[in-house]
């Protein structure tokens, strides 16, 4: 049997395929390369040169980007926390238990509000951003985060919706029945059975809710208007003036920074993230 | 070693019906369950065994009639309230739980104390040996150790009516014989009303005070063992208990002779291990032998009848030397004979009720 599986192939073709390989991995990341080298070279460089290798390391780039603004970059790291963190406990309440009332719950009309919510994932953002926009502004909720991280705890996400639907139908009834037979409640059964059965697809969906959100350019742009609230995002873009002189080294060394809490996650989660992706999609 | 006894319960199904959609299932079942008996349904995959079962439990509505427990009308109660504990054929153990846990879950729901609890589960464990096996997880666990977790949930909470749901149909063979008998002996300890569906008929034979045989939704018969065995109601339940099943030789396939004798009767059933070689009562003609099976204790021969050809198993006590191509005189007592009618049903003559 053994011998019958794939043979490796010769060293030649091994060779090439690695060396195409290191080339492409090389352009890909030639752009954030130059961004690293770019925060760390004197800004007078940083468009004189297309080499990767700085002529002399210097930090200017961070302390003049940290506080370079009127406001600390700190206070931009805090907010995009905030705002991340809330969203994911958000996305994790509200769309388990959608998904969990979508599975496993009877109610009439069912199917006809499933087939809704996945309606709503084929809406463009866009779509839906000026009557949204209205809407907050009425109820006075522009230039703060709530409508950022309000609608996470309404389940507006459809896609982690469906991500649990499909994760919690692989989850066998009869572990619920037994539980009824237990006297469970729905609700005990959603918290007790359910949650702590399903904990590697709220992985999966708390870290791409903390990427996404961390991510949000748009969102941030529109609702929030005074610096003070202002996420990494828009911190930024507030290097890119239009009427003074940009300060490009400062904007690549918060750029740096700004990848960092991603880089970090996916480092500490990446396990998790993969069986949850493995998990929820193709489940046996 | 045991629990002190939670009162069992009397069940009473009256006309119950059950429909999936516009598809009728079940079709009008009328039963009676007397406190503290074990009743066992058995019949052919799809006759709605689970079916029933979950009804009762109260994790399948009822579609129409009564569930009466211990007196009170329960089709709406919930399962919780029911005082019911179930076993389900995969187990259904919380996987994320251990031991303990599972056994103790239901009693924390229940908002008991602790040390009540503690107690409790201890006792179980003891009951079923799985002491050492409290903090394990159940996937560390074997099947028949599952298998034993999934009823300690169960006795755990000292219902008043346990329901099993084919609890031992992925064990393998040896294991099945072992655990029939513990669950024997626990529903002796317990004194525990016990429903328990299965389609193995050896599971049904030695366990049951009660059988009930189902059949596309309808009862077919209702009795002991061995009333089942001795006199089954009609061709159906002829047919399904018993091991190899019945003969069921319609008269007309016998020689003329004995056809005569049998006048109104349609078909004969016959036994394998009631055919005996030689004379008897009744001759049915000189077999000719097709197939012997050795199995130590008895030997099964399948062969035809003379004339029609009809297929026949006999089954003969002890290591029997005969050759397939043989021809063999048999016949039977006439007291072993089930006579049915041109619908199937059984004809009762003196001897017999
Ligand atoms: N949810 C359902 N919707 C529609 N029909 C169902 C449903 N559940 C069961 N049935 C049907 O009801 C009938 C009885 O099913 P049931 O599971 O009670 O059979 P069973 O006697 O337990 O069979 P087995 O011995 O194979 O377990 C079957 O014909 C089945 O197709
Ligand atoms: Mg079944």
């Amino acid at each position: 049997m053994s011998d019958q599986g794939i043979t490796p192939p010769s060293w030649p073709v091994r060779t090439i395929t690695h060396v195409l390989l290191i080339a492409a991995s090389v352009v890909m990341l030639y752009p954030l390369l130059w961004m690293l080298s770019a925060s760390v070279r004197p800004e007078a460089e940083i468009f004189d040169s297309g080499s990767l290798w700085p002529s002399a390391i210097v930090w200017d780039s961070f302390v003049a980007g940290w506080s370079g603004l009127r406001v600390s970059f700190g206070q931009f790291f805090l907010n995009s926390l905030v705002i991340a963190v809330i969203s994911v406990i958000g996305n994790l309440m509200a769309c388990s238990l959608a998904a969990f009332t979508f599975t496993r719950l009877d109610f009439p009309g069912r199917n006809f509000w499933f087939a809704m919510m996945l309606g709503t994932l084929m809406l463009p953002y866009h779509v839906t951003l000026i009557p949204q926009y209205v809407m907050f502004l009425n109820t006075g909720w522009v230039d703060t985060i709530l409508p950022l991280v309000g609608p996470k705890f309404l389940a507006a996400d459809a896609f982690f919706v469906f991500l649990m639907v499909q994760f919690f139908r692989g989850i066998p009834r009869e572990i619920d029945e037994a539980a009824m037979m237990d006297g469970c409640s729905p609700w005990r059964i959603y918290w007790k059975i359910m949650l702590p059965l399903s904990l590697p697809v709220l992985a999966t969906a708390a870290i791409f809710t903390f990427i996404w959100t961390w991510e949000d350019f748009f969102g941030p742009l529109i609702y929030l208007t005074s610096i003070g609230n202002y996420t990494v995002q828009l911190g930024l873009r507030s290097f890119i003036d239009a009427s003074s002189q940009s300060s490009w080294g400062a904007l690549f060394a918060m750029s740096v920074l700004s990848l960092l809490p991603l880089f970090l996650i996916f480092i500490i989660f990446q396990r998790m993230l993969v069986e949850g992706i493995a998990t929820t999609g193709m489940k046996r | 070693m045991t629990l002190p006894t939670s009162s069992a319960a009397a069940l009473e199904l009256t006309n119950i019906c059950k429909s999936y959609g516009d598809v009728p299932i079940i079709h009008g079942i009328d039963l009676a369950i007397k406190p503290g008996s074990f009743v066992v349904f058995v019949g052919p995959s799809g006759c709605g065994k689970s079916t029933l079962l979950r009804m009762i439990a109260g994790l399948e509505p009822i579609t129409s009639g009564d569930l009466v427990i211990d007196g009170q009308r329960m089709n709406e109660a919930p399962a919780s309230r029911r005082g019911i504990a179930m076993v389900f054929q995969s187990y259904a153990l919380y996987p994320h739980m251990d031991v303990y846990q599972n056994l103790s879950f239901g009693l924390e729901t229940a908002k008991m104390r602790k040390a009540e609890i503690a107690e409790r589960v201890s006792r179980a464990a003891k009951i079923l040996k799985i002491e050492p096996l409290l903090r394990r997880k159940p996937r560390q666990l074997s099947g028949g150790q599952r298998q034993r977790v999934a009823i300690g949930r169960a006795i755990v909470r000292e219902p008043r009516l346990f329901l099993f749901d084919e609890p031992l149909s992925n064990l393998d063979a040896e294991l099945r014989v072992q655990m029939r008998v513990e669950i024997s002996n626990l529903h002796r300890d317990l004194g525990t009303t016990m429903i328990y569906v299965t389609h193995d008929q050896v599971e049904a034979m030695t366990m049951a005070d009660q059988i009930v045989v189902l059949n596309g939704g309808r009862v077919e018969q209702t009795g002991s063992p061995l009333d089942l065995y001795n006199y089954p109601r009609n061709l159906f339940v002829a047919a399904f208990i018993g091991s190899p099943r019945m003969n069921i030789f319609p008269t007309s396939a016998l020689s003329e002779g004995i056809a005569g004798d049998f006048a109104t009767t349609h078909s004969l059933g016959v036994r394998p291990e009631h055919l005996v070689a030689g004379p008897a009562d009744v001759g049915l003609g000189s077999i000719a032998v097709e197939v012997v099976e050795h199995l130590g204790d008895v030997t099964i021969l399948h062969g035809r009848l003379p004339n029609s050809h009809h297929g026949v198993t006999v089954t003969l006590s002890g290591q029997v030397e005969i050759k397939p191509g043989a021809t063999l005189p048999i016949g039977v007592s006439r007291s072993n004979l089930h006579r049915f009618d041109r619908g199937g049903l059984r004809i009762n003559d003196g001897a017999k009720l």
